[in-house]
């Protein structure tokens, strides 16, 4: 299906949550709505939803301005951040309930219910707590059944809001790779809210990043991690820290800490990724730093080092494997090149 | 996390404050319950069933259980629709109507009757417009009802409105995304978990208006067999020193108090599981 | 919110109709049944000798039972809500008692006790006296603070009163400086609906006054005797005054629901009636 978003603001009081957000979303996607807490993802979501109806710009599911649809046209399949499932129904109830409560011309036959019903307890993993109650049920079996429920309606698109935000970390890991599975069973467009960067770039074909009400990226997470475009974006999906370069011959190397006058209009702090600043042989573009502490941290080690006589201070992040040079002990000093800076027009100092 | 029992807690005072709160608690209420149910059970079974064949009481007790039960009914419904209204639906006026609720607590019972009698009287304010049609209100049962009513609506929008604002937002909007219609999301999604609360308000209400005396022995005329309610003729008994037969319709009118004390109890505890 | 425009409407509407006639109406009618004949003759009635009495009487009683309730009110919440003791819900059931019982029954239970036919009332004046509408008047108020006190001290926990009691600080003053600051909105609004409910009381007074004139007549007796002897003026007067406590009492309440939304502190104030 094709979702257009067209212009849409909202403003709660004072706070503008979303400002002029336009996309389009073609084939069937998996979306992550990406972006700190505060971002306006979770809006978003809900003025897509039509769970909240924003102040100027429209949203268009195949052409159609969504405000036109009734609800149950619309096709929305939405899960809530705490499931909402009705705690007095079973699970099986739940998930019946929307085809319930069709109006008589569209209801499925009781027995086609229950079928389908029972078809998407299987394919949720759920058929054995068909008849508990949701408190009975563990978060990620909720999870489950929300899902199932949302999934029961044969929507256009499913939404979901923080779908992992109150599972614990091996639940979460567990329940992202089923998400992808069902939504490529189900063959709908997909958009989650979430911000967590590995969710967002495990699971999704493309990402929202959001910041302040405005979509700052979108793009698929390789072009995220390869082109961001600011230095926002690039802080936001990983660590770094910023490193003195200077510009010889059209490309950024390592530099100074204290440029000399002659140099400074070509100076800057670059951003470098932890994994980029590898250790080094002394020589031009590799700098000198004392090493502050250490932990090794499964497959890598990892570094806090500072540059002598500055305040700036670097994060590296080794692979542990065998090779050249002997592991660096605290209050020594290691030779570190950076193999990737990244600067940006307007990088704050 | 659980307090700890008092042997095992650091927290001094236990002892004093249990103290005054039991003897405070025995000499104000459980000596006087005690000697009430000591006094009932003194009663020869014999007697005991005689005083239950009194028509005057049967009248009284068929008159204030058929009103009770009827104004609880209706007292659930009206203060279910105010509740309501007042938990969920934003509008000019709503504070101030909200702390009208309370009044007919606030306000004496011997006031209310008065101000009810005073409104629907034959010559009264309301009375006077109802009296062509033959309506009688005042020296009749309606009007019974109505102090009854009166008397118990605070119990009903207080026990409610709680629990209805707690109804997750979130729950309702998953029922109309899945479609939905507003009447069915009001059945099968909103109303479902409001019963116990319902069935909570109907019990207080009906306690309530089982056991009111301050406002109805105003407006209800007491006449015997008529319109006497049963704890009306519990103070009449008690003045003409009869207290076997007070003490016989003092039992009757304690069973179905107890019964719904114990129900709400329970559902109470069901609710916070 | 679900509710479409048109029932939305329809339940405004129903609920201002219902407040207005099942409660404004009557407290518009004693005030207008009170002030008829203008200012004097209110006046008159209110400065009777037995209007006096009736409010000397109606106010020594509640300045006694609010405080006594009040102190059975904080330990009873102190043991049931820091402490994890047997029979709790049997305590708790037992608050709620008053509620349920019919407080004829309750003044009947009091004259069966203290009655001049009972061995514990036969020496003293206990009955048709003071003594017996205090004790009246204590039963049916009990639980008011205690119903107020606990849920708030229980979700409040037992850490700071386990941290004060650590550094040593004695039981009053953990009540005094930790506890009942962080419960005053909810030992306040109990205390209103305590008083509220003193000045108030009818039916389990008038059971145990005698009803002796000059000497056993509350502010609500009076009001019924005034009433049985056809002077409905004064009747009306003295339920005016009753009117204007009971006004008191919804602003008292409305104020501390405010200020204690505002400082988060009782979250119970409007959800217990009474």
């Amino acid at each position: 299906m094709k979702l257009e978003v067209l212009h849409v603001s909202k403003r709660f009081g004072q706070h503008l949550a979303l400002d002029q957000i336009s996309f389009t979303l073609n084939g069937n996607p998996l979306v992550a709505l990406l972006g700190p807490s505060g971002s306006g993802k979770t809006t978003l979501l809900r003025v897509l939803a039509g769970l909240e109806t924003p102040d100027h710009g429209e949203v268009r599911f195949d052409g159609e301005d969504i405000r036109r649809l009734q609800t149950r046209q619309r096709g929305i399949g939405f899960v809530f951040q705490h499931y909402a499932l009705f705690r007095h129904m079973t699970i099986s109830e739940n998930i019946a309930f929307g085809l319930e409560v069709k109006p008589a011309t569209l209801r499925p036959h009781p027995t086609e219910i229950q079928r389908r019903v029972h078809a998407l307890l299987r394919l949720v993993h759920l058929d054995w707590l068909a008849d508990r109650y949701p408190d009975e049920l563990s978060g990620g079996q909720r999870q489950r059944a929300a899902l199932a429920r949302a999934l029961a309606v044969e929507p256009r698109i499913l939404m979901l809001d923080e779908p992992f935000g109150a599972l614990d970390s091996t639940v979460r890991k567990e329940l992202r790779r089923e998400l992808r599975r069902l939504h490529d069973a189900a063959g709908i467009t997909s958009l989650f809210v979430t911000h967590d960067v590995e969710e967002a770039c495990e699971i999704a074909d493309q990402i929202i990043l959001l910041h302040q009400g405005r979509i700052v990226q979108m793009g698929t997470p390789q072009e995220l991690w390869t082109q961001p475009v600011s230095p926002f974006v690039f802080r936001f999906l990983g660590g770094f820290s910023l490193i003195p370069a200077i510009r010889r011959n059209g490309v950024w190397i390592a530099g100074d800490p204290f440029p000399s006058q002659r140099q400074a209009e070509g100076w800057t702090l670059a951003h470098v990724r932890p994994w980029d600043l590898l250790p080094a042989k002394p020589q031009e573009n590799a700098l000198t730093a004392c090493v502050e502490s250490l932990q090794t941290v499964g497959p890598r080690l990892r570094l806090r080092l500072h540059l002598p006589n500055s305040h700036i201070r670097l994060h590296a992040e080794w692979p542990t494997i065998p090779g050249p040079f002997a592991p660096p002990t605290p209050g020594t000093t290691v030779c570190v090149r950076p193999v990737r800076l990244w600067v940006f027009p307007t990088t704050p100092a | 996390m659980r307090p700890n029992p008092p042997s095992q807690s650091v927290i001094p005072g236990f002892r004093p404050a249990l103290t005054w709160a039991l003897l405070y608690q025995a000499v104000v209420v459980l000596l006087p319950l005690s000697t009430m149910a000591i006094m009932a059970f003194r009663i020869p079974l014999a007697q005991f069933l005689h005083e239950l064949q009194s028509p005057r009481l049967l009248a009284a007790c068929r008159l204030s259980f058929g009103l009770s039960t009827l104004a609880a009914f209706l007292c659930t419904l009206v203060g279910g629709v105010t509740a309501w209204t007042l938990a969920r639906i934003p509008f000019f006026g709503r504070r101030i109507l909200d702390a009208f609720i309370d009044l007919p607590f606030a306000l004496p019972t011997a006031v209310a009757g008065l101000a009810l009698t005073a409104l629907y009287a034959p010559q009264g304010m309301i009375g006077r417009l109802l009296a062509p049609f033959g309506i009688r209100v005042a020296y009749a049962p309606p009007g019974i009802l109505l102090a009854m009513i009166f008397v118990s609506f605070p119990f009903a929008v207080r026990t409610l409105q709680p629990v209805i604002e707690e109804i997750p937002r979130e729950m309702e909007e998953a029922a109309i995304l899945l479609g939905s219609p507003p009447w069915t999301t009001f059945r099968r999604v909103l109303f479902p978990p409001l019963r116990p609360a319902l069935a909570t308000a109907f019990g207080l209400s009906l306690a309530r208006s089982l056991g009111e005396y301050g406002s109805i022995i105003f407006i209800a005329g007491n006449m015997p067999f008529k319109t006497e309610i049963a704890p009306l003729l519990i103070v009449t008994r008690l003045e003409q020193y009869d207290y076997t037969g007070a003490l016989a319709l003092a039992v009757i009118l304690l069973i179905p108090s107890f019964l719904i004390l114990m129900a709400i109890h329970r559902l109470r505890t069901l609710r916070s599981l | 919110m679900t509710e479409p425009p048109a029932v939305r409407r329809l339940l405004i509407a129903l609920t201002f109709f219902l407040v207005s006639v099942l409660l404004l109406l009557p407290l518009a009618a004693v005030l207008i049944e009170a002030f008829r004949d203008g200012f004097t003759p209110w006046f008159r009635a209110i400065r009777d000798e037995e209007t006096r009495q009736a409010l000397r009487l109606s106010v020594l009683l509640t300045l006694c039972a609010v405080p006594l309730g009040a102190l059975f009110g904080i330990s009873a919440a102190w043991c049931l809500s820091k402490f994890q003791i047997p029979g709790e819900s049997f305590l708790h059931s037992l608050l709620d008692l008053p509620l349920a019982v019919s407080p004829v029954v309750i003044g009947m239970a009091l004259v069966l006790t203290w009655g001049p036919h009972s061995p514990l009332g036969r020496h003293g004046t206990i009955l048709f006296a003071f003594p017996g509408m205090l004790l009246a008047v204590l039963f049916v108020t009990f639980p008011y603070v205690a119903r107020e006190l606990i849920p708030v001290m229980a979700i409040q926990g037992t850490e700071e009163e386990e941290a004060a009691a650590l550094s040593g600080a004695g039981f009053l003053c953990i009540l005094r400086r930790i506890t009942l600051p962080n419960a005053k909105w909810a030992l306040l609004h109990g205390l209103i609906l305590s008083t509220a409910r003193s000045l108030g009381e009818f039916g389990a007074v008038s059971v145990v006054s005698g009803h002796i004139r000059g000497h056993t007549i509350t502010l609500p007796l009076l009001v019924e005797m005034f009433y049985n002897e056809y002077r409905l003026r004064d009747a009306f007067a003295v339920a005016s005054l009753l009117t204007l406590t009971a006004l008191l009492t919804l602003t008292a309440k409305t104020t501390l629901l405010r200020l204690s939304q505002r400082r988060t502190a009782a979250l119970t104030c409007r959800k217990n009636p009474l």
